[in-house]
């Protein structure tokens, strides 16, 4: 597949061809339809944002995106092959702990701990596919139809609780 | 929410006068997501005025200067 490939913050961008990445447990393979570009991305890529703690070594840069479900890792139960899905860059650790570890896939790491977790999901979404953990997979079907009942019970499940602090 | 390198002044009179707190927060919950899309679906909420500005893959350098000075209502987004 083509990827861009950024050599580190300030390294050479490259638009490469690389092989598909292999659907890991609890993660989805994607096809890219859309990546979208944040304000500063050309920043960061140049290196002129030093906050910010990149996965180690070579990666593909690209954060929130929109794509379609191409092949489905074990351990992933609701998400299926053939669904469209938005990609969000926010991975936060899944083991049931105090403050689990939280990164943006293929920006940056939040401190000591979240390192090793980007370094485990370094490439985002400018590419023809991404691997992504399904935590940061959220099904986009039906967004021409209108669904109010849906809402509207959402509505009044969620006013009804107005005054009534802890018991829902 | 949102991101800039900047400080931010704080009139602090107007802060402590009238109790007012100032929170920080990262990202969102995982289920965000899905809910603007129940909004997108119940047609409570019109993204028609937000225009993409759409690059192909290759074009990600022109892209990138593109979103560096794009406004507020548009998006830009590279398509594989």
């Amino acid at each position: 597949m083509k990827a861009w490939r950024l050599a580190g913050l300030g390294g050479q961008l490259t638009l490469r061809e690389v092989p598909i990445p292999e659907p890991r447990p609890g993660s989805v393979l994607v096809r890219i339809h859309a990546s979208a570009l944040m304000s500063y991305l050309k920043r960061y890529v140049q290196g002129a944002l030093p906050m910010y703690s990149p996965p180690p070594g070579e990666f593909t840069p690209g954060t929130n995106g929109v794509g379609v479900v191409e092949e489905v890792g074990r351990d992933v139960w609701h998400v299926k092959r053939g669904q469209r899905v938005l990609l969000s860059s926010h991975f936060v650790a899944r083991e049931n702990v105090e403050d689990p570890a939280q990164v943006l896939i293929a920006l940056t790491s939040f401190g000591a701990s979240a390192a090793p977790v980007l370094a485990d999901w370094p490439d985002g979404t400018l590419a023809e596919y991404a691997l992504m953990p399904i935590e940061a997979v959220t099904p986009a079907e039906g967004l021409h139809e209108a669904e109010p009942r849906i809402l509207a019970r959402r509505w009044r499940r969620s006013t009804a609780c107005v005054g009534r602090a802890g018991s829902c | 929410m949102g991101s800039m390198t900047t400080e931010l002044p704080v009139p602090y009179l107007t802060v402590m006068l009238n109790s007012l707190e100032i929170l920080g927060q990262f990202m969102y919950p995982a289920r965000a997501y899905g809910r603007l899309l129940d909004l997108l679906r119940s047609g409570l909420l019109d993204i028609s005025p937000i225009r993409p500005l759409v690059y192909p893959l290759p074009a990600l350098p022109d892209a990138m200067e593109a979103a560096a000075t794009a406004g507020n209502l548009e998006c830009v987004v590279v398509q594989p």
